[in-house]
């Protein structure tokens, strides 16, 4: 695993580097602090997201729902602060509600055993529904002052302050992934969740675990974008969802489960923020933007498998011309 | 009936991650005939019918030969083409389409872009009467029983000029009736020049319908003798006889304290009735045939198999063990048949998989596992068991098998258990290993563990056990002292021959 994991990510930082390289030559401002300050806080809500999607990939499960999550969290926040006054109060309430939502995924996944993609293609449109229902699908804008700070404040100067919170979040989420029984079962009920039974591992508990983390982080997400927006409203968290997922695959993450790192996932969100931070500063049309973003995931997926795609050549060489 | 070979295989080896699951093995199977395939579980049966119809691509150096001519195969679709067809214990057919789709699905004569439904039922028909049979040919597979779609199997390796079936365990499913009848096909696909690989464990079929037999052991071909040549005690003798030598440990010390006792636990499909003991230090040995509900006995006491009835006593009292981690709580390690699958994460390192029922005990104050400790635990064990490389950060994947499993045992030895199972300790593993592994659960007994070994090798059971159980369809039928077993009584018994 870590020899193949540095390899991986050997290759997607110099394919960064390349990144970063060809954007700072075509265009002068962009190897500024502050451009780069802001990709970083263009990047930070989906790499929240990616933090959690993550997690659960290496369990070899997926998680769709997360933007719903996120959705829900900015209203849930929005509407206990109406009821309630107090911001504090409805921040905690917005993340109880990502972490249920993430128990509610993970009891039909791990207890009952219905299929990652099931139950969160499901949930995605549930959670939805109930942001929309509560919300009786209007965005709630009414929201105060001191709320707008982790998405449009700034600490130290110029560092946006969700940029913090990613970092801290990443450093976390890298640690519990690392040191913890938690995080060493994790990847263990990713590679051969078989063998972890049949040492002892409680799969249904880790797994349980494992999509309440990524609630959560969805939840923090969620507040983040609707402090930046001064908004709450239930779609906000939708556009996130294939991102997160895309650049934890580039992150090295295998999507059958069993490996993967945070540090990969923080490099994978980097990209993806980069191309479109620059290729908005050249100017490319945002349609061709996710062209180019779609063939970078393509051709760095490619490079990783090279391998698999050399053994499927040379069997097929010695089957047909020998 | 001309006596040509219609299909030859020489030097057949296939490797599987270092582990030769056949070596050099060679099948010649003549027009026509009834072949039978036997040996042990294990003996490379079923490999060698994977490389024959197209599923395993053999190692370099191996030769396949149909009518004479040398050829490649290269998918199982190849080699039906080609003329060979399986009949497997489970049919792999598709439930839910027509008898007639099911027969013809993939013959190019019937089975092309625009689909001529009158021709498709035309074939069918025709195949189904030359198997001597009569299924309607509109019904969904899945509304037959088993033997009727076992026919209708049948019936597609003949639409497809088949020249060779190969049949795996074709009577496991069937009721005597149906057997009678399967017989009967057999004869009459004999009567058309069609040969038959027959693949079995029970002696009376073998005798009934066979005309030639090749027995395999660990992976190599042993001999092939026209049927009558060989008599059943020679045929046993040829299947178990071995090269090696085992050394047998007898117990230092076996307590009188019953570290488990198992009181008539059954389990619906899977074992009926069973109870027996297991004391502090001694070996039990459970052997039987795949299927006679050794292993799933093993899963009942490991809390991964729920029994319906009977009790599970340790140390004195009834507990009920309802998952894998009640299992670990109770001192019970399980080292499980299929390494690569239940046993290890391959793509972790040796250490990782040392410690990994353990976690929790090796953290520290900050709820972090303690690395430093850790490390040395694994250590510690890797050089009592002598694995090789002594390297920790190793993927354990790429160990070789006696490694492996060593490493399994070490992750069960971490954990301190008072009673280890091990289900086929020393499968796929060399043999300077396996003696090593036979040391160290005898010793494992002698530092007052109970120990219980499954196994299908009767040398293996008879070298380490103290006491032999075994078990056939689910009961135990017959518990033998080791000083007096022999391997031909085991399997006697074990067979119900």
């Amino acid at each position: 695993m870590i020899g193949i994991k540095r390899s991986h990510e050997l290759i997607l930082l110099l394919f960064f580097s390349g990144l970063i390289i060809i954007m700072s030559l075509l265009s002068p401002s962009f190897l500024t602090i502050d451009n780069l300050l802001s990709v970083t806080q263009q990047m930070s809500e989906f790499g929240i997201l990616a933090l959690g999607v993550t997690v659960i990939i290496i369990t070899s499960g997926i998680d769709l729902s997360v933007g719903s999550i996120a959705g829900l969290t900015t209203i849930v926040i929005a509407m206990s602060y109406g009821w309630s006054g107090s911001l504090v109060a409805a921040i905690l309430l917005g993340i109880l509600a990502g972490a249920l939502c993430g128990a509610f995924n993970g009891v039909l996944i791990a207890k009952i055993g219905v299929p990652p993609i099931l139950v969160t293609l499901g949930t995605m449109t549930f959670f939805n529904g109930i942001a929309l229902v509560l919300s009786k699908g209007n965005a709630i804008s009414d929201l105060p002052e001191e709320f707008y700070f982790v998405g449009q404040g700034y600490l130290f100067g110029n560092v946006p302050v969700q940029t913090l919170i990613f970092l801290v979040l990443a450093i976390l989420t890298s640690l519990l992934l690392s040191k913890t029984p938690w995080g060493r079962r994790v990847y263990a009920v990713g590679n051969n969740s078989v063998a972890a039974v049949f040492s002892g591992v409680q799969v249904d508990k880790v797994l349980l675990y494992v999509y309440i983390f990524a609630g959560i982080m969805s939840a923090i997400s969620g507040w983040i974008i609707s402090s930046r927006v001064s908004t709450a409203r239930a779609d906000l968290g939708a556009v996130y969802v294939m991102q997160s997922i895309a650049a934890t695959v580039l992150g090295g993450t295998n999507i059958a489960g069993g490996s993967g790192t945070i540090f990969g996932t923080v490099i994978g969100v980097s990209v993806f923020a980069v191309l479109a931070n620059g290729l908005n500063l050249i100017g490319v049309s945002p349609f061709a933007q996710n062209l180019l973003m779609g063939l970078a995931l393509i051709v760095v997926l490619l490079i990783n498998n090279v391998s698999i795609i050399k053994r499927k050549i040379a069997i097929f060489i010695k089957l047909n011309f020998n | 009936m001309t006596s040509d070979y219609i299909v030859q295989l020489k030097h057949v080896s296939k490797t599987f991650s270092g582990i030769k699951a056949l070596d050099d093995v060679s099948l010649d199977i003549k027009r026509g005939e009834v072949h039978a395939l036997v040996g042990e579980n294990g003996a490379g049966k079923s490999t060698l019918i994977k490389v024959l119809s197209g599923v395993h691509f053999p190692d370099d150096g191996a030769e396949i030969y149909i009518n004479n001519e040398k050829v490649i195969i290269r998918n199982p679709m190849d080699a039906i083409r080609k003329g060979i067809s399986v009949i497997y214990q489970d049919i792999s057919l598709f439930p839910n389409l027509t008898v007639a789709e099911n027969i013809c699905i993939g013959n190019d004569e019937v089975w092309k872009r625009k689909l001529n439904w009158s021709q498709i039922q035309q074939l069918a028909e025709c195949a189904i009467a030359k198997v001597g049979a009569a299924i309607d040919p509109y019904m969904m597979l899945k509304d037959l029983n088993l033997a009727s779609q076992q026919i209708v199997a049948i019936a597609r390796a003949i639409s497809f000029n088949a020249s060779l079936i190969i049949m795996d365990e074709p009577t496991s499913t069937l009721s005597s009736g149906e057997v009678e009848n399967l017989y009967q096909i057999i004869d009459n696909l004999r009567k058309n020049n069609i040969a038959v690989l027959f693949i079995s464990h029970k002696f009376d079929e073998i005798y009934h319908v066979a005309t030639r037999v090749t027995i395999l052991r660990d992976g190599k071909f042993i001999a092939a003798h026209d049927i009558q040549d060989v008599d059943r005690p020679e045929l046993i003798r040829l299947m178990v006889g071995r090269d090696v030598e085992y050394i047998s440990m007898n117990a230092e010390k076996i307590w009188d304290e019953e570290v488990l006792k198992v009181n008539h636990l059954s389990k619906k499909g899977n074992f009926r009735d069973i109870s027996f003991t297991l004391r502090k230090g001694e070996i039990i040995g459970i052997t039987g045939l795949v299927g006679s509900g050794r292993s799933e006995l093993a899963k009942a006491i490991f809390g991964l198999n729920k029994p319906d009835s009977g009790e599970i006593i340790l140390n004195g009292s009834a507990v009920t063990i309802a998952s894998s981690n009640d299992a670990v709580q109770y001192g019970i390690g399980y080292v499980p048949e299929n390494r690569q699958l239940e046993g290890l994460i391959g793509k972790s390192s040796v250490c990782q998989n040392i410690t990994l029922s353990i976690l929790n005990s090796l953290c520290n104050s900050y709820k972090c596992v303690d690395v430093t400790k850790e490390r040395q635990l694994a250590q510690e064990y890797i050089e009592k068991l002598d694995v090789r490389p002594t390297e920790l950060d190793k993927l354990v994947g790429q160990l070789s098998g006696g490694n492996q499993q060593k490493v399994v045992l070490a992750k069960w030895l971490v954990t301190n258990p008072k009673i280890l199972i091990m289900d086929e300790p020393t499968s796929g593993v060399d043999i300077g290993a396996k003696i090593e592994i036979h040391k160290v659960l005898r010793q494992l007994a002698n530092n007052g563990i109970g120990v219980i070994v499954i196994s299908s090798e009767l040398p293996e059971i008879l070298a380490v056990s103290d006491k032999i159980l075994i078990m056939r369809q689910g009961s135990i039928v017959s518990v033998i002292d080791k000083n007096l077993a022999t391997q031909e009584a085991i399997l006697a018994k074990a067979l119900g021959a």
